[in-house]
């Protein structure tokens, strides 16, 4: 009995601790994100963004079909 | 100890439970028909904060309306020749669609609200859109003939909508070269041959986007990050302004929603030369406006 507490008790820190690296390196990709600005902007980031700048020549408004 | 164990599990079980169920609340509220305004129309109103871009998105909205109502009359057209469904709910809701155009066409993109507008006509298009659709469903249970419908009605050739497209495209290629101007005068730089020929469509949209690629990838470190940067800020500054106008399109949709039918309720006579129709037109906005929620369907 005793061993299986223990087996359950090692896998539940097992569990949150995975579960804590991961919320960790989440944080750590988001303010990569953030301060990109500051940082090497690579020429993709800014096409992307040129993209969203203009509006694409056969852009439509979207109500749905009838049939 | 089994206690201990138990709540262990229950701890774990709603755990994992949680996402999926805060994940189903989510789409069930994204699917909601009275919410006036979706992601999809937030991005649209993005660009309404210029005369052309409102100009654009009520052309745009038009253009939808009419391709609709086209496809609409084909399809009716087709029933009555074809079949011997009664088709007179939707010409009524097509009647509608056309009463709905003639609004947009006259709605103002000068107004200060031309934003809660275009949400409020875009919102009654994709209602009535669906209504036509549903109706139809119910009309027709055979899907050999809807699947027969669906690839008759192929791409539509006409007049109006190529006028419309027309007048799009010019108004799309203004804001371009608008934005492209800001452009410029962010990278403290000008470079008119660009302009003159994007302007004058010797250049379309992927190689002017192509040309400005060129002059950033000569740039330097520096200054590739303060053109990010400020780009970003103002895109930012256009999607905060864009909810500003959502909320506010959220204010008194309802009440706006049963005026613009008591609106139409006027103009039936002006659209319609048929009395028939005419009556029956009535008889369908009178209920809405009875209904008192013309947003919900019967």
């Amino acid at each position: 009995m005793k061993n299986k507490i223990l087996t359950i008790i090692v896998l539940l820190i097992a569990v949150f601790a995975s579960l804590f690296v991961y919320t960790v390196y989440q944080d750590l990709s988001d303010e990569k994100e953030f301060t990109l600005g500051e940082e090497d902007v690579s020429i993709e980031d800014i096409l992307d963004e040129l993209d969203e700048t203009f509006l694409g020549e056969n852009d439509e408004v979207t109500i749905g079909e009838m049939i | 100890m089994k206690t201990i164990w138990k709540k262990i599990m229950v701890l774990l079980l709603f755990g994992s439970l949680l996402p999926s169920a805060l994940a189903e609340d989510a789409i069930e509220s994204s699917n909601d028909d009275s919410e006036p305004i979706d992601e999809q129309t937030l991005e649209e109103v993005e660009i309404m904060d210029t005369r052309n871009g409102a100009q654009i998105r009520l052309l745009q909205l038009e253009q939808s309306i009419q391709r609709n109502i086209i496809k609409g009359e084909y399809i009716i057209s087709y029933l009555d020749n074809n079949t011997s469904l009664d088709s007179s709910e939707l010409i009524l809701i097509l009647e509608e669609m056309k009463l709905l155009k003639d609004e947009v066409i006259s709605a103002d993109p000068n107004a200060s609200e031309a934003v809660e507008v275009f949400v409020d006509l875009k919102h009654d298009a994709i209602t009535l859109t669906k209504e036509f659709r549903e109706t139809l469903r119910n009309l027709v249970t055979d899907d050999v003939l809807i699947e027969t419908i669906r690839a008759r009605l192929g791409p539509i050739m006409d007049d109006e909508l190529d006028t419309i497209g027309q007048r799009i495209r010019d108004r799309i290629r203004d804001y371009n070269t608008n934005q492209l101007e800001v452009l410029f005068s962010t990278l403290n730089e000008s470079d008119s041959t660009l302009i003159e020929r994007y302007r004058n469509c010797s250049l379309n949209l992927s190689e002017m986007k192509q040309r400005i690629g060129e002059q950033v990838r000569n740039m330097s470190k520096e200054k590739k990050s303060l053109v990010f940067s400020e780009i970003q800020e103002a895109r930012i500054r256009k999607r905060i302004q864009a909810r500003i106008h959502g909320d506010n399109a959220k204010e008194g949709f309802q009440i706006r929603a049963l005026e613009r039918v008591g609106h139409r309720l006027n103009n039936v006579s002006q659209g319609t030369r048929d009395e028939t129709l005419e009556k029956a037109m009535q008889n369908r906005l009178h209920e809405k406006i009875g209904r008192g929620n013309p947003l919900v369907g019967e």
